[in-house]
C-alpha cells in the first residue's frame, strides 16, 4: 500500500507541474497525471477499495479542501466530498489547459494542501513507528 | 539565491557527505551498500527538486519542500544509524550470507537484509521504513548480543515481522479475528456484560464497538509476534526454543498485552518446534518460571478478551508461518548430514560442508549442552560457550565459502 511520505512526494510533484504551467514554464503535467492515477489505485492488491475512498484518510482530504475551497464545502457528506475530488482531478487531468488561471491555481493548492496533511500523517506515523521499536522486539 | 534554498541546499549536501563516510567503512556488506545508494538517489531527486522550484515565483514550494527535505532527512538520520553499526565489529559478519539468503528466499528480493549491533537492550526491526528503504528488513541486536551466534535464531522472529509487514498478512487476519470477537460475545453475552460493567449501560452498542476496536488492535499485535514466535521456531526447530530462553528467561516481570503471556509463547514454541515436547532440555523454557514470568496475574478484561480471540487465530497462524518458514529455507545440497557435523564439532572442528546455518544452530546448541553437562564452574562454562560462539561463526563462514563455491557469488 502507498505510504503516507509516498502520497505526500505525489501530492507535492502534481502541485508543483500546475504551478510550473500557471507560471508559463514548460510542464508536461506528468507528475499530475501520476498523482490521480495513484488515488484511483486499488487500497490492497485485488481489493475494488480505492485509495481515495480509504475512510483512514477522510479527514486529510477534508482538511485540504477546506482549506482551498473554504470550509462550506468541505461539510458534505464523505461520498459527495470523495466524489467532487475525483471528478475535480479527473477533469483537470484532461482539461486543465483551457481553465481560468485562478481555478488552475485552486488545483495546485489544494494539491499542495494534500501533501501538507499527508506530511503530517506521516510524521505522526513515523514517530509512532520509531518510539514502537521496543514493542516489536523478541521480547 | 534564496535562504531557504541555500539552507535546503546545504543540509543535503552535509547529509551526502555522511552517507558517503558510511559507504567508506571497510565492513561493508552489499544490503548496506545497496541501502546507501538508495537513500544517495533520493538525496539526488531531492536536489533536482530544489533546482526545478527556483525557477518559480512563489516561494510556498520551496519552503514546503523544504519541510519535506527535514521530516526525509529526519528518518534516514535515524536509518543512516542503523547503517552505521552495521559495518561494526560488534556484528556476526559470518553470519550475514546465510541469514540474507533466507531473507532473500522469502521476501523476494536480493541483498535487503540490514542485521546490525544496537545499544537497544532487546532485538527490534524497523516496522515502517522510510520509503527509500521500504523493501529492506532492518534487524537490531544488542550490542552485548551481537556477536553472541548461539542466539542468532531470534533474528528469525525480526525476520518474521518484515515478512508479515511485505506480505501484508494483517489484511485477511483481522476479517477472521473480528468473526471470532462476535462470536466469542454471542457465545458469552452474559460473561460480558459483566466483565466490562455493561449491565446497567444505556449505551452498549457503542461501548461494545469502542471495545472490539482496542480489542482488536490487541489482536492484531498479539498475531503478529505469535506468527513471528511460529516464523523462527519452524524455521530453526530446536534452537529457537534455547536461544529465546537463552536470551529472555526469566521474563521482565511484567505482562506487555501486546505480546501474548510469555507462558502462552513457550506452549507455542514447543509445539511449533519439537515433535517430541520431552525431548527439550530439562530446564529450557519451563513452565513453572514462564508462568510467573509475566509479573502477578492482573490482566484487564480488554487482554482477556484479546488473548480468547488470537488464541483462535492460532492454527491459520501456524499455517502461514509453516508456507514462509519453507520458503526461507536455504541447503546446500550433499553437505555433511547431522552426525558428521556433530562429530566434528565435538572434536573442536568446524564441519568441512555444512548443510545450512539452521543445521548449524542445531548442531551447535546440541554440543553446548553436551559439553557444559560436563562442567560445573562458571569460568569453565564461560570457555565453553566461547569456544562454541566461534566454532559456530567459523562454520556459518564454512557454509558461505561452499556455498559460493558451487554456486557462484550470487546470494540466491
Amino acid at each position: 500500500m502507498t505510504s503516507y511520505e509516498g502520497l505526500a512526494d505525489a501530492a507535492f510533484a502534481a502541485a508543483v507541474d500546475v504551478q510550473l504551467k500557471i507560471e508559463g514554464l514548460s510542464s508536461s503535467l506528468e507528475s499530475f497525471q501520476k498523482f490521480a492515477k495513484l488515488l484511483k489505485e486499488p487500497i490492497l492488491p485485488e481489493s475494488e477499495y480505492k485509495l481515495l475512498h480509504d475512510a483512514r484518510n477522510l479527514p486529510l482530504y477534508k482538511a485540504a479542501w477546506s482549506n482551498t475551497y473554504g470550509q462550506r464545502n468541505a461539510d458534505l457528506k464523505p461520498n459527495v466530498l470523495l466524489t467532487k475530488i475525483a471528478e475535480l482531478l479527473c477533469s483537470a487531468e484532461v482539461e486543465i489547459d483551457n481553465w481560468k488561471k485562478e481555478d488552475k491555481q485552486k488545483v495546485a493548492d489544494f494539491c499542495l494542501a494534500l501533501n501538507r496533511a499527508f506530511l503530517e500523517e506521516n510524521a505522526k506515523t513515523y514517530n509512532m513507528s520509531y518510539s514502537a521499536r521496543a514493542m516489536h522486539a523478541s521480547s | 539565491m534564496r535562504h531557504l534554498e541555500w539552507i535546503a541546499r546545504d543540509r543535503l549536501n552535509k547529509f551526502r557527505d555522511q552517507l558517503r563516510k558510511v559507504e567508506s567503512a571497510e565492513f561493508l556488506n552489499n544490503s548496506t551498500s545497496v541501502a546507501l545508494r538508495s537513500i544517495e538517489n533520493e538525496i539526488d531527486k531531492l536536489e533536482k527538486t530544489i533546482d526545478e522550484l527556483s525557477k518559480l515565483s512563489s516561494a510556498k514550494y520551496l519552503f514546503q519542500h523544504g519541510v519535506t527535505i527535514n521530516q526525509k532527512l529526519f528518518s534516514y538520520s535515524n536509518a543512516l544509524g542503523v547503517l552505521l553499526r552495521s559495518t561494526n565489529l560488534r556484528n556476526a559478519f559470518e553470519a550475514y550470507f546465510a541469514f540474507n539468503q533466507m531473507a532473500a528466499n522469502v521476501i523476494d528480493q536480493q541483498d535487503r537484509l540490514i542485521i546490525s549491533s544496537e545499544w537497544d537492550a532487546i532485538p527490534f526491526y524497523i516496522p515502517s521504513p522510510p520509503d527509500a528503504l521500504a523493501s529492506f528488513v532492518i534487524i537490531g541486536i544488542p550490542a552485548f548480543a551481537s556477536r553472541n551466534s548461539l542466539l542468532l535464531p531470534l533474528a528469525a522472529h525480526e525476520l518474521g515481522h518484515a515478512v508479515w509487514r511485505i506480505k501484508q498478512l494483517d489484511g485477511p487476519l483481522s476479517t477472521t479475528a473480528e468473526m471470532h470477537f462476535h462470536d466469542y460475545i454471542d457465545q458469552n453475552s452474559d460473561r460480558f456484560r459483566t466483565d466490562f460493567n455493561l449491565h446497567e449501560n444505556l449505551f452498549v452498542q457503542q461501548e461494545t464497538d469502542l471495545i472490539e476496536s482496542e480489542c482488536l488492535k490487541l489482536v492484531s499485535s498479539q498475531s503478529e509476534e505469535i506468527f513471528c514466535d511460529f516464523f523462527g521456531s519452524l524455521l530453526f526447530g530446536e534452537s529457537y526454543l534455547y536461544a529465546f530462553d537463552a536470551f529472555l528467561s526469566p521474563g521482565f516481570g511484567r505482562r506487555e498485552p501486546r505480546y501474548p503471556a510469555l507462558g502462552r509463547r513457550a506452549a507455542y514454541l514447543k509445539r511449533a518446534a519439537l515433535s517430541d515436547p520431552k525431548s527439550l532440555r530439562k530446564g529450557v523454557l519451563n513452565p513453572e518460571y514462564f508462568e510467573l514470568a509475566d509479573g502477578i496475574p492482573s490482566r484487564s478484561a480488554i487482554v482477556k478478551l484479546a488473548d480468547e480471540v488470537s488464541e483462535k487465530l492460532e492454527p491459520g497462524l501456524l499455517e502461514q508461518a509453516r508456507r514462509y518458514a519453507n520458503e526461507a529455507r536455504a541447503e546446500l545440497e550433499g553437505g555433511d548430514n547431522a552426525d558428521t557435523m556433530m562429530m566434528n564439532l565435538r572434536a573442536g572442528i568446524p564441519p568441512d560442508q555444512p548443510r545450512s546455518a539452521v543445521e548449524i544452530l542445531n548442531a551447535i546448541w546440541k554440543v553446548y549442552f553436551e559439553r557444559l553437562d560436563q562442567e560445573t564452574s562458571a569460568v569453565g562454562r564461560t570457555n565453553i560457550h566461547s569456544s562454541m560462539n566461534n566454532l559456530c561463526l567459523k562454520s556459518l563462514e564454512i557454509y558461505e565459502y561452499r556455498y559460493r563455491q558451487r554456486n557462484g557469488w550470487s546470494t540466491k
